[in-house]
């Protein structure tokens, strides 16, 4: 959820900080740092910046920076932006947000960003993502009446402007793009949410499926709600997996470190399960039809929020008879469409510029048709980045109606196929599955150790990249399972929903289970040796077995039953190459992301005694009575140049 | 055992930048443009070249290359290195690219003279494979690697214009045992040697196997580079990453049944001798070289990933019978022939603040050949030189293993500390004393099915030709990428409140168990550095092995004679992990992990006993329950030698 760059000024200690705060991002590593050589232009000289306090209904003021350009000519319309995380001036007091926009400088826009109320130079109380008010409550205000006020102060107030407002931002700003919408102000007339979270406890930044995010949880929350401005715990371990593991059970956290002063930390405890406190804040319980303009963006390999804007964008779609509801989503880590080329992700080349092709030809378009009436609008429906074939396409509907669903079932031998199981002579069903012991004392890391903080300070960060690291590094592990498919002798195009249908038991009355849609690379790639058979993780998902009949209500696993689990891996527009293999991982910890399920079922896994958690034996099954399997959706040959105009945007 | 790994294959620039440089080396971008320009340099200025075949005793020619120095008037010296890797003739007007290797002696004037052993590249014969050497009581015409060193000197002061008379041998892994085999009844004009990472004994440490335990990837790769024809071939796999393809391969038979179809005599020598009977001892330089007959400086990495074993036994058996002091010893933090190429200022992720192969090649291996073949200068070590990592000096012994250093036991102990206090007896409230102590173990289960990776994955070929390789590396990983699996076993001490100070011997002695009735222990002493390292973060927390090696569980009593293991019975096991010379600083944490499987640099024991792994059958292998007990009565522990405080400081710094 954290888009913005933590700024700690007693911490700028190292050049690589001052780029990283320049660029006002969370970065993924390597090149982009120089190519996005934004701290050397001067904003100064291009805008009159104007700092006010504006006052919200409660009378609570919110500061604000105006960025107008100089030498304008004509009215302009606005581009706001409100974040929690600070405006981040640069040495000349101009906020770096400003580099985020570098595309849209051009066309002619007011820039301003506001800090949220209770962040950094704002009045008033921060709550975390604060519900949304009760309107028979006049005087009750929320991030919606905050964001209203605003912009009717800034129409009425800012000179020169054209009535028109639009309002973006990415993660936590993405989410207050969302709040904005919800009753919006006339002057409003286009929205991009980015990566805004959905939904809190199934698929967001704090759980997952009913999953804890523990070290993000912990570490978001302490940056958030120890002081005003972001705050970095300090841990003593370089290596958060020792350092999460050594935590111990998670009463630990607030008995050695937080002392019940973080209010999110509490509420994780207070709410294990998917109650009135998280639906109050969830997507699916607040939205509304949509009534302005709205472009969700999505990453396929955001870290963060990849279920928030696809959730919004689908529920959206149910109730919008005048088309303002619109999809983008493209090869990208969180937010990674607004900085960069996007020309690659970790080891991962993409062949084009795909970042800068949002900010061009989507984003600015997009913005200028609505708020100038310049253009045309730059995406007809869903616009959606292909992986594998690297290409662009347009879909009429996401998921695409013409796809079909196909299932892949785990097999003999660590096999993969589109066969399913056949009963096995002379042996029950109940024998065939593969097994492992998943013990809570020795997870399975979800990234290379060390797994260094999540937004570290002084050195580049691997949890910007995690989604696409090799999936070697775990594979063959005594607690991973592992089935692929022979080399594939044609492409296939996977485009929509994935859903994973496991048959498992477990000996213990609890259970998480992982499952990895894996597309391994042909064993020589000598234009990219790095590549040669990689295992990139195309969809990936945590399930909490508990919650298998209700988010609600958690229960516990009768043990040594076979169970059914349907663990839902979203949707990818992705093509397994010819000469490549499609791979399932299972396994049941994915630490110190996802805290340890004890595997022995306790009302509150925040009150789990360290005695509470113990190895369970788990078992897939793979038979014709009990097909674990991938359902996946394909789009028939013909139908991908029917329906998708693949490349034609590129 | 390659130091100088030359290919025919050109394809790729990145190939042919190897093959010039004649490297195998570590792979950071700034050694490869210093190789890259050293590869470059055109040494026909410098040169006349003579290409000649010499004719061995037995009438077999052996194809030698010699570069004399241009504009020579006094007489010289000859600097000679044998090799089976072909001498490549890669860099301009088609001179070999083995004098890249020597760049520092070049100027002080040496003819240089290369040779192809015996049934390689240009030479005549057969090649095999450690050449045993010949008994002339019995086979009085017989030929070794020794014979031909012999004959090839002989011709060599008789033929080239403009010599002193005087042979100096240096070679690095093969290259380096053909210089041991030249110390044996050497030729009177062989006035000094350096064996460098020799291969000493390829059954108890070097590059085929480790106290009996086989190194698969190793073996099978090198002996199909080897034995596939008279050139270096390499094996084509069908996946990058090698854990997979060994791990798919199955019993080792299947080697031979789909791949090597009974060929490669090596690998038919493994199968046939799979524990430590005559056929190895015949192969081993201890069988040929008895005491020291020439000057010898014995040469050494710590972190050799292929040979370190046997210049370190090699300098320390000779020396018990070093009556004229002619056996000398240098060890450095480096890889294997890490010393013969490029700075040495790193090593993978690890850095030294010198350039420690710089300093060995200026101001040892070269002043070491000068003071013995040209009368020059003194002698640049007294004994032993070592490079003492971790402190990061040179440091003078006079002996080594040092012998003012202390046996101190670290042991492992409860919740994972690892401790110099042993465990104590449990109190006696009542329970029984023997049943407290059992139960006083850690455990794990190792599957062979599912082995902890030797290094970080992909594990891609030893010797790639197309790619930078992390086969050179290995052993400097980080060994987070392995700590916490559910198969490794963690033990470490609270970080350090001074400087320990390791010179010498460390030896594991584990007391331990196991369901199967074979099994491998796999025993690492690792260096934790702090956890807040703002100089170089990728430090921080590293994990760098210091000390590492495994024992194949059926040889506790014997090499010769394997005996199954009683499942379920503590049983002491003493792991050798050979000498190191390394200060765990103030702040670090010594740490020890002990896994049983290091695959696919080890063979998977089957840890159910069969009497020949090499025949053992897919259905051998099983899961075993292994205990490390670590109680009073069965105290597991490292051996470490310890210097004293303040003795470290006496142990002069050389730099």
């Amino acid at each position: 959820m954290h888009q913005t760059r933590i700024k700690l000024g007693s911490l700028l200690r190292f050049s690589f900080v001052a780029i990283l705060l320049a660029l006002a991002l969370t970065l993924p590593l390597g090149a982009t740092a120089q190519e996005n050589a934004g701290p050397d232009v001067d904003y100064s000289k291009l805008f009159d910046k104007i700092e006010v306090m504006i006052p919200a209904r409660d009378g609570i003021k919110l500061h604000t920076e105006i960025y107008t350009p100089k030498n304008a000519t004509g009215s302009l319309p606005f581009i706001l932006e409100r974040t929690p995380y600070g405006t981040s001036d640069d040495k000349n007091g101009y906020s770096e947000k400003l580099f985020r926009y570098q595309e849209m400088i051009a066309e002619g826009y007011i820039f301003v960003f506001q800090d949220i109320r209770g962040r950094y130079g704002s009045e008033g109380k921060f709550v975390m993502q604060r519900p949304v008010r009760d309107p028979k409550d006049s005087k009750s205000i929320d991030e919606g009446t905050d964001t209203y006020d605003t912009i009717d102060w800034l129409v009425r107030n800012v000179p020169r402007n054209n009535g028109r407002v639009g309002l973006l931002g990415i993660s936590y700003g993405g989410w207050l793009a969302v709040m904005g919408m919800l009753d919006p102000h006339p002057a409003l007339k286009a929205v991009s949410e980015q990566a805004s979270p959905a939904d809190m406890f199934l698929g967001d930044d704090f759980h997952h499926n009913g999953a804890f995010r523990l070290s993000y949880g912990f570490e978001y929350s302490t940056m958030m709600e120890t002081d005003k401005t972001n705050f970095a715990f300090a841990f003593d371990r370089f290596d958060t997996y020792e350092w999460y593991l050594r935590l111990g059970p998670l009463s630990n956290a607030d008995a050695k470190y937080t002392h019940g002063s973080i209010p999110t930390w509490t509420n994780f405890v207070t709410h294990p399960n998917y109650d009135e406190f998280w639906k109050s804040e969830a997507m699916p319980y607040i939205l509304t039809k949509p009534k302005v303009p709205n472009l969700n963006v999505a990453g396929w390999w955001d870290q963060e929020d990849f279920y928030g804007p696809m959730k919004i964008y689908e529920l959206m779609e149910k109730n919008d008879p005048n088309h303002l509801n619109f999809l983008v989503a493209g090869p990208w880590n969180h937010g990674g469409w607004a900085r960069g080329k996007g020309n690659s992700l970790g080891a991962i080349p993409f062949g084009n510029d795909t970042a800068l092709y949002f900010r061009q030809k989507i984003e600015a378009p997009w913005f200028a048709y609505w708020l100038k009436d310049k253009g045309t609008l730059p995406v007809k429906e869903a616009t959606l980045y292909q992986t594998g074939s690297e290409t662009w396409s347009s879909f009429t509907a996401w998921p695409p109606r013409e796809a079909q669903t196909r299932n892949l079932y785990f097999r003999e031998d660590g096999k993969l196929s589109f066969d399913a199981p056949s009963s096995v002579t002379g042996k029950s069903d109940d024998a065939a599955f593969d097994s492992y012991v998943s013990d809570p004392a020795h997870p399975v890391p979800y990234r290379q150790r060390p797994i260094d903080m999540t937004y570290p300070e002084d050195h580049p960060g691997s949890w910007f990249t995690w989604l696409v690291q090799d999936q070697r590094f775990v594979d063959r592990r005594p607690d991973v399972l592992t089935w692929q498919t022979d080399t594939l002798t044609d492409d296939v195009t996977l485009a929509g929903q994935v859903t994973a249908k496991l048959f498992a038991s477990t000996t213990g009355s609890d259970a998480d289970w992982i499952v990895k849609l894996i597309d391994v690379y042909p064993e020589s790639m000598p234009q990219d040796w790095k590549l040669s058979g990689y295992e990139l993780m195309i969809a990936d998902e945590v399930f909490r077995g508990r919650f298998r009949n209700s988010f609600e209500k958690p229960e516990p696993i009768k043990p040594n039953t076979v169970t059914p689990f349907t663990v839902d891996l979203h949707t990818a527009n992705h093509v397994f190459k010819k000469g490549h293999r499609i791979m399932v991982q299972v396994q049941s910890t994915w630490f110190p992301l996802i805290d340890r399920n004890p595997q022995k079922f306790v009302p509150n896994i925040f009150e789990a005694k360290e005695s509470d958690f113990q190895s369970a034996t788990q078992r897939i099954y793979r038979s014709q009575k009990y097909p674990s399997s991938v359902a996946i959706s394909i789009l028939p040959a013909t139908a991908s140049t029917a329906s998708a105009s693949s490349g034609a945007m590129n | 055992m390659i130091p100088g790994l030359t290919q025919r294959r050109h394809r790729i620039l990145f190939i042919a930048t190897l093959t010039l440089t004649a490297i195998l080396f570590p792979l950071t971008s700034r050694h490869f443009s210093t190789q890259a320009q050293q590869a470059s340099r055109d040494y026909t200025a410098l040169f006349d070249k003579i290409e000649v075949m010499i004719p061995a005793r037995d009438g077999v020619k052996l194809h030698t290359e010699i570069y004399v120095p241009k504009n020579v008037d006094a007489a010289l010296p000859i600097l000679f290195e044998r090799t089976p890797y072909g001498i490549s003739s890669a860099t301009p007007g088609g001179y070999s690219s083995m004098l890249a290797r020597y760049n520092e002696m070049i100027s002080e004037g040496y003819i240089f003279a290369f040779q192809d052993i015996r049934g390689r590249y240009g030479s005549q014969g057969k090649f095999v494979m450690l050449h045993p050497v010949h008994d002339p009581a019995t086979d009085p015409k017989g030929i070794d690697e020794a014979t031909d060193t012999y004959d090839t000197i002989d011709w060599l002061i008789k033929n080239i214009p403009h010599n002193n008379g005087r042979v100096g041998m240096d070679g690095i892994s093969y290259d380096g045992y053909l210089v041991t085999m030249g110390m044996i009844n050497p030729h009177p004009a062989l006035k000094a040697a350096s064996e460098q990472a020799c291969m000493g004994d390829t059954y108890l440490g070097d590059d085929f196997f480790h106290n009996g335990a086989f190194r698969l990837s190793y073996a099978f790769e090198y002996a199909a580079l080897l034995e596939t024809s008279a050139e270096n071939y390499s094996f084509p796999f069908d996946r990058f990453d090698l854990f997979d393809w060994y791990l798919r391969l199955g019993p080792l038979s299947n080697a031979n049944a789909k791949y090597f179809h009974d060929k490669i005599p090596t690998w038919n020598d493994f199968i046939a001798h799979p524990s430590y009977d005559d056929y190895w001892k015949h192969h081993a330089v201890a069988y040929g070289l008895k005491q020291p007959t020439v000057p010898n400086l014995n040469v050494a990495g710590w972190w050799d990933q292929e040979d370190f074993y046997g210049p370190t036994a090699t300098y320390e058996r000779l020396e018990k019978v070093d009556t004229k002091n002619l056996n000398y010893f240098v060890a450095g933090p480096w890889n294997h022939g890490g010393w013969g190429r490029g700075a040495g200022n790193s090593l993978g992720d690890i850095p030294f603040g010198s350039d420690t192969s710089v300093y060995f090649r200026q101001n040892i291996e070269a002043p070491w050949f000068a003071y013995w073949l040209k009368d020059k200068g003194q002698l640049p070590l007294k004994e032993a030189l070592t490079f003492q990592t971790g402190s990061d000096k040179w440091t003078q012994f006079d002996s080594w293993p040092p012998r003012q250093a202390q046996t101190r036991n670290i042991y492992m102990r409860e919740d994972g500390g690892l401790s110099f206090n042993a465990p104590a007896a449990k109190s006696s409230s009542g329970a029984d004393s023997k049943s407290a102590s059992e139960a006083t173990f850690d455990t794990y289960v190792s599957d062979p099915a599912h082995p902890v990776p030797n290094r970080h994955r992909p594990v891609d070929m030893t010797y790639p030709e197309d790619h930078p390789g992390s086969w050179f590396t290995w052993l400097v990983q980080d060994q987070r990428f392995v700590d916490h699996r559910p198969d490794v076993l963690t033990w470490q001490t609270d970080g350090l409140t001074d400087d320990v100070t390791l010179a010498g011997q460390v030896t594991a002695k584990l007391f331990a168990s196991t369901t199967g009735s074979d099994s491998d222990w796999v025993v690492k002493l690792i260096d934790v550095y702090p956890e807040s390292m703002p100089q170089d973060w990728k430090l921080s927390g590293f994990e760098l092995m210091i000390a590492d090696e495994i024992f194949r569980g059926r040889y506790r009593n014997s090499f010769e004679k394997p005996e199954p293991i009683t499942p379920n019975t503590v049983t002491p096991f003493t792991i050798d992990l050979h000498t190191t010379n390394h200060v765990f600083k103030k702040g670090h944490r010594i740490m020890v992990q002990v896994q049983s499987t290091w695959f696919p640099l080890y063979d998977r024991n089957p840890q159910k006993f069969v009497p020949n792994i090499f025949e053992a059958k897919a259905s051998d292998y099983q899961k075993a329950t292994q205990r490390i007990y670590r109680s009073s009565q069965y105290p597991s522990h490292i051996e470490m030698s310890v210097l004293p405080n303040g003795s470290a400081d006496t142990a002069a710094a050389a730099n």
